[in-house]
């Protein structure tokens, strides 16, 4: 049982400027929590923190209630995998697996079975014997993790495990990694920059930029109400498309319509309806905001007719200037106020390149965000439609049970 | 990238434009003698002062010579019958090898501990560098007359320190220590030279791992920084083994052999047989007796490492 | 029933009670006070470690100082002062007569002047004939060149004591003792000097080489206005190594040189070497003026002499 909690924590090296500046975060236990975010963000230092490998310049670590600032990594009961996996290179495979239960005196018989379970469930069995530089990247990387479910940990620390493997066994260790959360129940503290990594492992994602934590929430939620622009282009397979457009009342309708460019003659605009709308009316009216749309939630003239919403988008018309043949899916390339825009197509969609498309938004999946803050115009809604979604959630869970 | 690599770049750039073909890293097969002259000014020196002498050493050793130094009598393998039956030279090697485990492990010792000492930055660390480097910048022959007043049983800084009365250099108990140490405060420079780069190899994050595994910092010097070192003890120990042997001036100067054979390290019983008794086909059977020494260690110390280093 | 997955619970000792603050009962204050005292604790802790680890460390170098030191000490010692019962380790009345006297009582000054010519001349020795064998090894290819390259290797393996008394006879032979030619000459090459040249060279890329063959530029030329140039790093290592090597030889001076006008500052000031009162403040004063070269060289050259000598080993 392990409750993290991380309160207004900072890291400053010289008292001016914070690589990490107010991370909150209260993690229960058995989460998967992801640290996410570009390079330089602050993510490896906030993990490096709760490791005790860096000290906690503001705000305090708490772990079950006990603060944990000032204690050594040694006392923090915690177990890490490093992205270069850190195997001592003196000692094989055995001996790196057994290191920390040899150094607290653990009996030899209870050290070699629980050896034996961890080579047998990470498939290493075959290289206790070898040396670390006698294995490949993906071995090393499953010597790393089974070094570290020895023990029982408070919460297992992992920076990048998967970063230095190649596409496909990053893939299938992700696979690994999701099936060995669920079988060792034990709060998972992971670090990468790699959205996919994050969505698909994560139950709790944590997307952070220049040090400051810019969303902290489920996958879903990061998903379909990211907080901010950042996140919102951060997350997410496809790029979110971004569009300047103002809010304009058209016969009682709020709009958002697309701002002129040079060399368009058109307006493009789409509805927002209901409380959103009013929303809009109520404070932005007439003025400039940012529209974003996902490339998966721009549809053409025959599916927007059977989905309904059809009448809500006028005028989005593009010329197609790249398309990708993806398999299952075919991706337009437009360019829209000097940015390349992207629209995800059916499979049998065949408009060519050169050929001018009409598009059409899913009204439920527009999101706005304020010019200056960046932030997110519907966050109250959002949220609190997310809160009814969770309650709603647990009680199905209750009822099933 | 280095200046040369850059350059490099560009030239093979500048020649991929022109569209020539692109250039293997094997040199062209070069006929004719060139090559060979550029090694002509150091295998001039081999030779004459190198394998030259060495052919020659084992010729001598099978003669017995005169005063010049000129083979005279044939003796086959008796200089070196001789030798094995004489007190005297059984006493040198047990004396020689006596002196350079002393000296070996007391120089690679001290290295040790200053590269420890040396590993983690601290105010002054550059100055501290230079110092424990240092005795390898001093000659024997300079060291030695250091240590001679040093060990001065009247003046000597070490009795007074001590607050002793022992003659150092003139007791047979001791002599040979002290020629020892002061060998091994010599060669002690190197060796912190050599293992501090040992640990400047190794990784700095299983240091992080070792942490957060719950291993404390003699845990991890033990676990994880002696390891760490094997690879370079292994070089370190052949070269100070080599260099222990090779020891004369110091031994010249503080003791000259003495006292009675106490310190009559094999070298110094080349040098005394050579140009005090004008034996020089002893001495020169002396030379090989050591050569070979120092070879059958050397071979049986890559054996070892063959079995041993795992990196 | 265990999960087999999950790891041993170890018993790691609980953190001391100062420590334990729940976040449900503190107030504001209690943590404040709490991350104050931790705090102090931790920047005392490390300001504590720092200091054992300066004190140790000046303690260590006092000791392996110690005959420098002294050494300097008595230098400075007038004579009479040294012959004392009590313990003298800095002089009472510090003079420079003894470094006069030296000068005097022996032709240090040619000592000086011998060893400094004799190494001078090693050090451009070594560095020609090794980067010019190094050139070829690295760069040229023909035949028996990897036979070649393991004799210079084995040579390494060669004790200086197995050739010493040839080299000596032979010198004899030719009636060149006591010049500076026998001095010099055993010593103009180096096993190590061509090995070090040669990793040097090895990391250059070949194109380089090419590239100036292609430009019609002879290989000498190319030695000498693009090779050398671009590996000063390992010229100055092995300069700083061969010179100070040269200037602190011992044994072989010893043997070839006779005379007052010919031998080096080695075996000059052990000529000093007496075990009277005036000599010994002398002898160490002597001993000083022949260390002070090699250390002053050494410290300069530390540098370049460390990443010379390391730059192979410390890149895997």
């Amino acid at each position: 049982m392990s409750e993290i909690i991380l309160r207004n924590v900072g890291k400053t090296y010289d008292g001016h400027t914070y690589a990490v500046k107010g991370v909150n975060l209260d993690i229960k236990d058995k989460e998967f929590v992801i640290l996410v975010g570009p390079s330089g963000c602050g993510k490896s230092t906030t993990l490096r923190m709760i490791a005790g490998l860096e000290d906690i310049s503001d705000g305090e670590m708490w772990v079950d209630g006990e603060l944990n600032n000032y204690l050594d990594p040694q006392q923090r009961g915690l177990s890490m995998v490093f992205q270069s996996y850190a195997l001592y290179p003196n000692m094989n495979v055995y001996d790196n697996l057994a290191f920390s239960l040899k150094i607290r005196g653990i009996a030899k018989d209870q050290i070699d079975k629980r050896v034996r379970q961890v080579a047998e469930l990470l498939q290493i069995t075959d290289f206790l014997k070898r040396y670390p530089a006698a294995l490949s990247g993906g071995q090393r990387q499953r010597v790393a993790i089974g070094s570290a479910i020895m023990r029982k940990p408070k919460a297992f620390l992992m920076d990048e495990p998967l970063s230095n493997l190649d596409a496909k066994l990053r893939a299938q260790m992700r696979v690994e990694l999701q099936k060995l959360h669920r079988a060792l129940g034990t709060t998972i503290i992971y670090v990468t920059h790699d959205q996919t990594e994050a969505m698909t492992l994560g139950t709790l994602i944590v997307v952070m930029r220049h040090g400051v934590v810019q969303q902290a929430d489920k996958p879903t939620v990061v998903y379909d109400h990211p907080a901010n622009i950042f996140v919102g282009g951060f997350i997410g397979q496809y790029s979110m498309n971004f569009i300047n457009a103002t809010v304009r009342q058209e016969e009682g309708r709020t709009v958002l319509v697309f701002e002129k460019e040079d060399g368009r003659t058109d307006r493009g605009e789409v509805e927002v309806p209901g409380e959103r709308g009013a929303l809009l009316k109520e404070r932005y009216n007439n003025q400039r905001v940012i529209l974003g749309i996902r490339p998966e939630h721009i549809y053409d003239r025959a599916d927007a007719e059977r989905l309904g919403f059809a009448s809500m988008s006028r005028g989005i018309s593009e010329t197609v200037t790249a398309r990708e043949m993806l398999g299952a899916e075919v991706m337009l390339y437009f360019m829209r106020q000097g940015v390349k825009q992207s629209a995800r197509m059916r499979p049998d969609n065949s408009t060519k390149v050169g050929e001018s498309i009409d598009l059409f938004y899913d009204p439920s999946q527009i999101h706005v965000f304020d010019r200056e803050t960046e932030a997110s115009v519907f966050a109250e809604l959002d949220a609190r439609d997310d809160a009814a979604k969770a309650a709603d959630d647990a009680q199905k869970e209750e009822v099933g049970a | 990238m280095s200046d040369a690599q850059s350059a490099a770049k560009a030239v093979s750039e500048a020649r991929a434009d022109k569209g020539a073909a692109p250039i293997k890293d094997n040199p062209p097969r070069k006929s004719g003698i060139a090559p060979y002259l550029y090694l002509v000014p150091s295998f001039v020196i081999f030779a004459v002062f190198l394998f030259y002498p060495f052919f020659k050493t084992i010729w001598l050793s099978l003669y017995k010579t005169n005063k010049l130094g000129q083979a005279k009598i044939f003796y086959g393998i008796g200089n070196y019958v001789d030798l094995f039956m004489s007190d005297w030279f059984r006493n040198s090697m047990v004396v020689t090898l006596v002196f350079v485990v002393i000296v070996v492990v007391g120089a690679m010792a001290l290295g040790l501990i200053t590269a420890v000492l040396c590993n983690k930055a601290f105010p002054g660390l550059r100055v501290f560098s230079t110092a424990y480097a240092l005795p390898m910048a001093i000659a024997s022959s300079s060291a030695a007359m250091i240590f001679q007043i040093m060990l001065h049983p009247s003046v000597g800084i070490v009795n007074k320190l001590l607050g002793l009365d022992i003659n150092w250099l003139n007791d047979p108990k001791t002599a040979l220590w002290c020629v020892a140490l002061v060998t091994a405060w010599l060669n002690s420079g190197i060796n912190f030279l050599y293992f501090s780069a040992g640990l400047g190899n190794i990784d700095e994050t299983i240091y992080e791992r070792a942490s957060v595994d719950g291993a404390n910092s003699w845990q991890q010097f033990v676990h994880l920084t002696l390891p760490g070192l094997s690879p370079i003890m292994f070089y370190t120990l052949v070269v100070n083994i080599i260099q222990a042997f090779q020891s004369f001036g110091q031994i010249k100067i503080l003791t000259e052999g003495g006292p009675g054979e106490a310190t009559n390290v094999i070298v110094y019983a080349i040098y005394r047989d050579a140009f005090f008794n004008y034996k020089f086909g002893a001495a020169s059977a002396e030379s090989v007796i050591l050569f070979i020494i120092v070879m059958i260690i050397t071979l049986i110390m890559f054996r070892i490492e063959k079995r041993g280093v795992r990196y | 029933m265990t999960n087999p997955v999950q790891g041993l619970t170890v018993n790691d000792p609980v953190a001391p009670a100062s420590v334990v603050l729940h976040l449900n009962n503190a107030t504001e204050e209690q943590l404040k006070a709490l991350k104050e005292t931790m705090r102090q604790k931790a920047v005392a802790r490390r300001r504590a470690r720092l200091t054992g680890r300066v004190l140790i460390n000046i303690l260590v170098a006092l000791v392996v100082l110690l005959p420098l030191l002294y050494c300097l000490s008595v230098a400075f010692m007038p004579s009479g002062e040294l012959f004392t019962t009590e313990m003298n380790l800095l002089p009472k009345h510090p003079t420079f007569e003894n470094f006069v006297a030296a000068f005097r009582n022996i032709p240090l000054l040619r000592f000086i002047i011998n060893s400094f010519v004799v190494s001078a001349v090693i050090t451009i020795g070594q560095v020609l004939t090794c980067s010019l064998a190094a050139f070829a090894f690295s760069f040229l290819n023909f035949k028996g060149k990897n036979v070649l390259f393991m004799v210079v290797m084995a040579t390494m393996m060669v004790p200086g004591e197995a050739t010493i008394i040839s080299n000596y006879l032979t010198v004899g032979g030719w009636g060149m003792l006591n010049t500076y030619v026998a001095l010099i000459v055993p010593y103009l090459t180096s096993a190590m000097g061509i090995f070090l040249f040669r990793q040097f060279y090895m990391s250059f890329p070949m194109s380089l080489y090419e590239a100036a063959k292609l430009d019609g530029c002879s290989d000498l030329r190319f030695i000498w206005s693009i090779l050398l140039p671009l590996t000063k790093g390992a010229i100055g290592a092995m300069s700083v190594y061969t010179f100070i090597n040269a200037w602190n030889m011992y044994m072989w001076p010893l043997l070839v040189t006779g005379t007052d006008d010919m031998r080096t500052v080695q075996i000059g000031i052990a000529m000093l070497d007496s075990v009277d009162s005036q000599s010994i403040t002398l002898m160490l004063a002597g001993v000083v003026m022949v260390i002070v070269p090699s250390i002053l060289i050494f410290i300069f050259g530390q540098k370049q002499l460390i990443r010379g000598l390391f730059s192979g080993a410390v890149k895997g």
